[in-house]
């Protein structure tokens, strides 16, 4: 088989993508497992990342050949590449919400506005499929009998709904880092470096970088956040005792000072009380597990009556599941140290 | 530049190669403040590939092309190329041993005699090259594989080889087959140098070794997922 330089490439371009992806795939205990929502999400987006990949090639394979239905076949696949693309950006925005609110109900609550662009580029992409296999002319871009690709004036509206996508994730999180003080694993460089590199290569040269790009920049996330999974207790699925001097380290190089923390101390049902802690902490909030029953939630400076209320609404969740608890809380103040502050809190609950 | 579009699609792959291992290397920070062996020889391994990638790259510049020193540039960078190669194969197998054996002091012993097949390879290269035992080039600058070139080949497939028995011997371990599927590891290394064959030309084995230690590091992370970091 005869396969020019520009083909053979950006096969071997898709073939690393795989590699890379599906490797992710079958190595990651987080997304092997899929036991949280976002690894879940990082999933979908991996199986996503893989189907790119395989039009693509479809499309670079169809390059320079005439044969009967070359023309409907190239058509079809480079439909379904785009959108597979929009549907990634799509799948992304949903997991760096969870990754930011870590609910399931706000996901829900703006799914549809999120999709919305989503079905605006299907329905461009369909009704450009059905012109050119009816009127040979396209909206968004036109296949000639000889193959030769053409962009119209709808591509653009297309990328220019990509790079909303694109944008929103990037506001959402400058938005979320802004308004609280924690530390935030996620981080945009690791993923939109590589996307927009790959981009940026496919549109100067005849290789299709898309998918390598997005391929690498799955990757870069997974090693960005699996830094802050160090910190998470797998029983409980909230952070353990390594978080509380990282965030004290944290506040230190930042100079944040003040903030808030709760002990709890239950005897049993000890998951069941980490989800219930996890579901009604707020957003701002983190919840540490500290060994021996004990759990301790830490937040920027609250008012008196916001924590008494936080613990009101705990203890009624408790109360439907039968858990009992003990609890106290502190404020820190400004110049105390974080261990102090600590020892202050387990000392509170004696 | 006149590039042949083989020379162009090895230059593209090897920028991407270096740009993928150096995101690796910021994003593996916070391993390498452990200060474990292991850790230390997979920086080392990325610095490598990244040195694999560069030399690669200057050999699709100087290969087939004809300017001043093309013919020197096309085979001292060949050379350092595989010795590239022979120093990653080393630091797989002190990786894996790493790894595998508790007592890093064991792991040191061991060192200066798993590092002698390595020392002859680069004493072969070195010396090789020059004269043309194991890679020479044409009138064109075009570079050839000559015969011996088999012998420093079967010393690296040594180092592979020894990974294998390794897997084999530590499958039992719990945690060795949890984090780390070696086998796994060595499959795209091994594809990316057989696959190039099949169509000639553009060599892949710099981002072979990348999704190597891109799949060592996710089996790394997994080991983190479930280890209190202190």
């Amino acid at each position: 088989m005869n396969i020019s330089s520009d083909v053979l490439t950006t096969l071997y371009a898709q073939g690393t993508a795989v590699a890379f992806v599906l490797g992710l795939m079958l190595l990651s205990v987080y997304i092997r497992k899929r036991e949280r929502p976002d690894s879940k999400i990082f999933f979908v987006m991996c199986v996503d990342c893989i189907i790119m990949c395989v039009f693509l090639s479809i499309n670079v394979l169809m390059r320079y050949r005439d044969f009967p239905g070359a023309r409907l076949i190239t058509l079809i696949s480079m439909t379904a590449s785009e959108l597979t693309i929009v549907m990634f950006l799509l799948t992304w925005l949903n997991f760096v919400d969870y990754m930011i609110y870590g609910s399931n109900d706000h996901i829900l609550r703006h799914i549809k506005a999120y999709s919305v662009p989503v079905f605006v580029e299907a329905g461009l992409y369909l009704i450009n499929l059905f012109t050119n296999l009816v009127f040979k002319f396209g909206i968004v871009f036109t296949v000639n009998d000889d193959l030769i690709y053409r962009r119209c004036p709808g591509f653009f509206v297309t990328k220019l709904i990509e790079i909303a996508y694109a944008v929103a994730t990037i506001a959402m999180i400058v938005r979320f880092r802004k308004r609280t003080k924690a530390p935030v694993f996620i981080k945009i460089s690791p993923f939109m470096i590589p996307l927009v590199l790959g981009s940026v290569v496919s549109i100067v040269s005849d290789y299709s970088a898309h998918s390598l790009g997005i391929a690498v920049g799955l990757i870069m996330l997974h090693f960005s956040m699996m830094d802050g999974f160090c910190y998470v207790d797998e029983r409980y699925g909230c952070y353990n005792r390594a978080y509380l001097s990282y965030v004290g380290n944290f506040a230190k190089k930042k100079g944040i000072s003040g903030g808030t923390g709760i002990v709890f101390e239950v005897e049993d049902k000890l998951k069941e009380f980490s989800d219930i802690l996890r579901d009604e902490k707020p957003a701002n909030a983190d919840v540490v597990y500290m060994g021996d029953g004990r759990f301790i939630m830490i937040s920027g400076t609250q008012r008196k009556s916001s924590v008494e209320m936080l613990i009101e609404l705990i203890t009624e969740a408790c109360e439907e599941n039968s858990i009992r608890f003990r609890s106290t809380y502190g404020i820190r103040e400004k110049d105390e140290a974080s261990k102090a502050f600590l020892e202050r809190l387990l000392a509170g609950l004696k | 530049m006149n590039f042949s579009d083989r020379n162009m699609a090895s230059f593209f792959v090897d920028g991407a190669t270096v740009l993928i291992v150096i995101g690796m290397i910021i994003h593996t920070t916070i391993y390498r403040k452990r200060n474990r062996l292991a850790d230390r020889v997979f920086f080392e391994m990325l610095i490598i590939d990244i040195c694999m990638a560069v030399f690669d790259a200057l050999v699709a510049v100087a290969n087939g092309r004809t300017f001043k020193g093309a013919e020197f540039m096309n085979l001292s960078c060949m050379a350092l190329l595989y010795i590239s190669q022979a120093i990653f194969g080393l630091l797989v197998l002190v990786y894996l041993l790493g790894k595998n054996i508790p007592d890093e002091k064991k792991v040191r012993k061991l060192i200066p005699i798993l590092c002698l097949p390595d020392l002859a390879i680069m004493l072969m290269y070195l010396i090789g090259i020059p004269n043309g035992y194991f890679i020479a080039v044409d009138e064109n600058n075009r570079y050839f594989y000559s015969k011996l070139y088999a012998l420093p080949v079967a010393i690296l497939c040594a180092y592979g080889l020894a990974a294998f028995v390794m897997a084999f011997i530590y499958r039992r371990r719990k945690d060795t087959t949890r984090y780390m599927p070696v086998w796994l590891y060595l499959i795209p290394v091994i594809a990316m140098l057989v696959v190039p064959y099949a169509f000639k030309g553009i060599s892949l084995s710099a981002i072979g070794v990348a999704i190597m230690v891109a799949y060592m590091h996710i089996g790394e992370m997994n080991q983190a997922f479930f280890e209190e970091v202190r």
